[in-house]
């Protein structure tokens, strides 16, 4: 953060934190007062507060198949007694899940977080009617067509 | 989902003035005949149809009707099937909407002979006050289905499905069933539905064929949803294509995770059969069958993995360099 926030100076990181609501209520002023009167810290606040938004906006994925599985498996405590080398060994595979975990998390967020493709909301009743109805040609109707009788709701 | 036998509007079967076009159909031998005395038989009853749902087991009544080789379920949907394949579908007191034309019939479905082995086992009990035959339906010695067929007309009265422990997973069976004598029917039908059928169009780029004998019958879109219907000869599965990708928020429920290649997908019962959906590749894919829980699994880990319509991996990462950059240059 800025020493202080006379008009020379620039706010810097401290835009962040007041974006954060983190700043005394008197810096805060301070902040915005200089806001007002400086373009360029203006442009930087508006600018990281998209960004912000753009990040939290990121939408919550799964991680791959059994990869809680695995880290849990992975985890198995030191037995007591065991020698220095597998206490090092058992904390070298820790460091490394840890760092494959944060991978998987930044490839997770880059790679499927893009926001590039559209949500789409399967709508499972209609496509359960539709198949039911093409799956009841030719075949006996009562099995492939009666059951489309009863509405499909997952609701329970 | 509530047990409501729909007081139904006053509509009637419709007589259509089209004979039944031939079956594209290669059902093992029985099922094939109960579908014919379906068509050619006047009935009326009370159907039951239960499901295991996880450890609860559900069940629905619907009442139907049949006459000069149509078909009329209610229950809190109604359904109608038409002569010549025309299907038919409303919502709980909801105008009509045509589900299928018979211009679209499917390719034929394979023999199911190949993969399964039907035997008959005698006389069975009564179903509906109706005395059976029961005909089991096996695949390498387990038993898949067994079936009650009224031993006079070869209408399927009961029909249950086993998993492969044994266990009944899903029974459809009629409660009460009367024969009527004559074949003829009010012939009001929907006069105007609403058009929902889907078209036919290329196959494309979908799989011909999936694991445990699963062959594609044909490819049809409506909107933007692509379904591939697919059959073993006995079962039914359809994939369901659209571009986007799947929040978790928008499942239909909390169903069973499953594993679909590298994605992880959710496995739901319907009360006719199972449905499994997933997204990979830019796609959210329903695959909706009346087969096995197995089966349905075993056939989409079989499908090839989507091609990427994303940029690679490298312009992914440029990408979001340059957004958490921009605001910074």
């Amino acid at each position: 953060m800025n020493s202080g926030f006379g008009a020379p100076a620039h706010l810097g990181d401290t835009i962040s934190a007041l974006i954060d609501g983190e700043l005394p209520a008197t810096q805060a002023a301070a902040a915005h007062a200089h806001l007002a009167v400086c373009p360029t810290c203006a442009r930087e606040l508006h600018a990281v507060s998209q960004a912000r938004t753009w990040v939290r906006s990121l939408p919550t994925v799964d991680p791959p198949f059994g990869f809680y599985e695995r880290m849990l498996l992975d985890h198995s405590p030191v037995p007591a007694g065991a020698g220095v080398f597998a206490q090092r060994a058992a904390l070298r595979r820790r460091a490394g899940i840890a760092a494959v975990g944060a991978a998987a998390a930044a490839v997770t967020v880059l790679g499927v977080g893009s926001p590039s493709a559209r949500p789409v909301n399967p709508a499972v009743p209609r496509l359960v009617e539709a198949h039911a109805a093409s799956a009841s040609v030719g075949a006996d109707l009562l099995s492939k067509l009666a059951p489309a009788g009863v509405p499909v709701s997952f609701n329970r | 989902m509530r047990a409501r036998v729909a007081a139904a509007p006053a509509v009637a079967l419709l007589l259509g003035a089209l004979a039944p076009a031939p079956a594209p159909a290669a059902e093992p031998a029985p099922l094939e005949d109960a579908r014919r005395a379906a068509e050619r038989i006047a009935f009326d009853g009370v159907l039951e149809v239960r499901w295991r749902d996880g450890v609860e087991t559900r069940s629905e009544r619907l009442t139907v009707e049949a006459a000069g080789g149509a078909l009329m379920v209610r229950g809190a949907n109604l359904v109608m099937a038409r002569p010549a394949f025309g299907r038919l579908l409303a919502h709980g007191g909801g105008g009509w909407e045509e589900m299928w034309l018979p211009s679209l019939a499917p390719g034929p479905r394979p023999d199911g002979r190949a993969k399964y082995a039907t035997t008959p086992s005698g006389a069975g009990p009564a179903v509906a006050t109706r005395p059976t035959k029961v005909v089991e339906v096996r695949r390498s010695s387990a038993l898949v289905e067994r079936i009650y067929l009224d031993t006079e007309t070869d209408l399927l009265l009961e029909r249950d499905q086993f998993d492969a422990g044994g266990t009944v997973v899903r029974t459809l069976a009629f409660e009460s069933l009367t024969y009527r004598s004559s074949s003829t029917s009010p012939a009001a039908g929907p006069q105007s539905p609403a058009h929902h059928a889907p078209k036919a169009v290329s196959s494309g780029s979908s799989a011909a064929t999936l694991a445990d004998g699963y062959q594609r019958m044909g490819t049809y879109r409506s909107g933007g949803v692509v379904q591939t219907l697919y059959s073993d000869g006995l079962y039914d599965l359809s994939l369901f294509e659209q571009r986007g990708r799947l929040l978790r928020s928008d499942l239909p429920g909390p169903g069973e995770r499953v594993a679909v290649g590298k994605a992880t997908g959710w496995r739901y019962p319907w009360p006719g059969g199972q449905l499994v959906v997933w997204s990979a590749g830019g796609t959210v894919f329903t695959a909706v069958s009346d087969a096995p829980a197995d089966q349905v699994l075993a056939a989409v880990r079989s499908l090839p993995a989507p091609r990427a319509s994303e940029p690679s991996l490298l312009g992914k990462v440029r990408r979001a360099c340059q957004a958490l950059m921009e605001p910074l240059a």
